[in-house]
């Protein structure tokens, strides 16, 4: 459907599933259909179905969830020309995370996709329900995540044990777009999966 | 941006462009987003200051300086006074990657080793830098705070209606390449990504004036109405005084000087002593001499040459007009300080070999 010529082109913003409305942010590259819950990319000039869930939360708070959206990629690690702790290690690094949304001052506050990394972080999906989901504000693609999340691995490693001599490689198996749950609680955001606290201004974007 | 070229695939009703990716269509409703790979998103930022008070701004923080020469306040004929529009390029992203660096360690038996050493790199950057033939000193080191700017996108009929709209001089390409070797060097496992490029234009008011038939300017920030770049006379009666106060100075200085020598001669002190005076008061008398050198060659330079002030970024600098590179007086001077700076030097070098030599005697 793609309205395309030699510069630009336009996409309609509708749910190729159930034709309904995106609602989206400016920069938005990945869109979410509160409707059917599928998630729509942006992939060679037309919208590609991506896979979506939405996490539940590990946290209990009084506050009304906003969903954050994040990329969790399944990934395999090796670390060849390593000690055997270091290849243990990144053997059990599973998962990585990486914000699709616009993370304000992450290299001063911290990087949650990181953190999550770190912990190779697993999920349970939140059943569906009456309430109506909303994703969004993801302005980071598929491709430019796996970018990040290949770094943030490196990173995992490296603070255990320098990684120059070493050979890592990571393989993605998978990808989805995940929806984390946070909560706002006066001008603090509290994440449900690991109950990590961030300041409000760093995922004002995407809460927008 | 050809903005007129889009239209909505749905109704076939005009889209605007309203500087986000995603066009509302106002007929029937429908979002569309706009994919454009190679548009760089281009926008503006109105003016906050009108031309009256762009003159009252170079009045006021540039006539009535007191290093500027008073007579500017009266007798200065602005020339003209003009609004500009003045892109700047701004181009961020992540720079992300590995980059390997190699240690130098000192062991124990002193010889250097090497370490590898790898460094994680994930980091935002932003760049702005003015790209156009609007070549005004203090230009390049505006701070533009585009996070706070109401920005509009620019259409140029609109903006060419009001003010002299400069072009980018070269492709933004070749100043994205310039700043991705900046970021990456030669890093094999760098690289850019999310990279974004937008174009600001700019208001900058430049107001040029004349005084004593020579032309100034003074270039005002559009925004803030801070003074960019700024050149004015040099007030004269300054370059009269220190010339005077020198002049005084170094007569009574060297007067006394001459005096006290004289004073040896007729007093009644015994030779060797006066003798010994007379060696002590030559040595104070070459320094005294050299001194002076040096403060008559900056003096004679602020009186020989007129001057102008120049202004940047809050800073004030006298420029003189037509001043050589080195006066003689300041060849003199020169030549004189190398000789002291010498014979100390000597001096010094034979002191630290006659301890040295105590030192293996004993």
């Amino acid at each position: 459907m793609a309205e395309q010529n030699q510069k630009m082109y336009l996409i309609p913003l509708k749910c190729q599933n159930c034709g309904n409305q995106f609602s989206a942010g400016e920069k938005d590259v990945v869109f979410y259909c509160s409707n059917c819950r599928k998630a729509w990319e942006v992939k060679e000039g037309r919208l590609s179905e991506c896979p979506v869930i939405v996490a539940k939360s590990a946290k209990v708070f009084s506050a009304a969830p906003v969903f954050l959206p994040f990329w969790q990629f399944r990934t395999n690690v090796s670390a060849g020309n390593a000690p055997a702790a270091i290849e243990v290690f990144s053997q059990k690094l599973v998962y990585a995370w990486v914000t699709g949304f616009f993370a304000a001052k992450v290299a001063t506050i911290g990087d949650p996709g990181m953190v999550y990394t770190s912990r190779s972080l697993d999920i349970q999906e939140e059943e569906a329900g009456p309430v109506e989901i909303k994703i969004s504000g993801c302005v980071r693609d598929r491709a430019t995540a796996e970018k990040f999340a290949t770094v943030f691995i490196m990173q995992t490693i490296d603070r255990r044990m320098d990684i120059s001599e070493m050979d890592i490689e990571v393989k993605f198996l998978s990808g989805r777009l995940v929806g984390v749950p946070f909560f706002r609680m006066g001008d603090r955001l509290f994440d449900g999966l690991v109950g990590l606290q961030w300041p409000i201004s760093f995922a004002d974007s995407a809460i927008a | 941006m050809k903005t007129s070229a889009l239209t909505c695939p749905s109704c076939a009703g005009t889209l605007k462009f309203k500087g986000s990716n995603i066009l509302p269509c106002q007929y029937c409703g429908n979002n569309f987003l706009l994919i454009s790979p190679d548009e760089v998103l281009r926008f503006y930022t109105e003016t906050s200051i009108d031309r009256y008070k762009a003159i009252l701004i170079a009045r006021k923080k540039i006539f009535e300086d007191p290093a500027v020469d008073p007579d500017v306040r009266n007798r200065a004929n602005i020339a003209s006074v003009k609004l500009f529009y003045v892109p700047f390029v701004l181009y961020r992203g992540y720079r992300i990657g590995r980059v390997v660096k190699t240690q130098e360690i000192k062991t124990m038996l002193l010889l250097p080793m090497h370490r590898r050493e790898t460094e994680i790199v994930c980091s935002d950057f932003s760049f702005v830098h003015p790209v156009s033939r609007f070549v005004q000193e203090g230009i390049e080191m505006m701070e533009i705070p585009l996070d706070t700017l109401a920005l509009k996108v620019f259409e140029i009929s609109e903006l060419a209606k009001k003010a002299v709209v400069f072009n980018p001089d070269k492709p933004l390409e070749h100043y994205r390449e310039i700043f991705r070797k900046d970021l990456l060097g030669l890093d094999p496992d760098m690289e850019v990504v999310e990279e974004s490029t937008l174009l600001v234009y700019y208001p900058v008011w430049a107001l040029n004036y004349v005084y004593k038939n020579d032309l100034f300017s003074v270039i005002i920030d559009g925004i803030p109405g801070e003074i960019i770049s700024a050149r004015a006379p040099y007030a004269g009666s300054f370059r009269v005084l220190s010339m005077l106060i020198f002049t005084l100075v170094a007569g009574v200085l060297s007067g006394s000087y001459c005096r006290l020598i004289l004073s040896l001669f007729n007093s009644r002190i015994p030779g060797p002593v006066a003798g010994f005076m007379l060696i002590v008061l030559s040595g104070i008398g070459f320094f005294l001499v050299w001194f002076e050198l040096l403060i008559l060659a900056k003096v004679w330079n602020r009186f020989r040459f007129s001057g102008e002030v120049f202004f940047k970024k809050g800073m004030k600098e006298i420029r003189r007009i037509s001043q050589p590179r080195e006066t003689y007086l300041e060849k003199i001077a020169g030549k004189l300080t190398d000789y002291i700076y010498e014979m100390m030097l000597e001096r010094a070098n034979e002191r630290s070999m006659i301890s040295i030599m105590s030192i293996i005697q004993k």
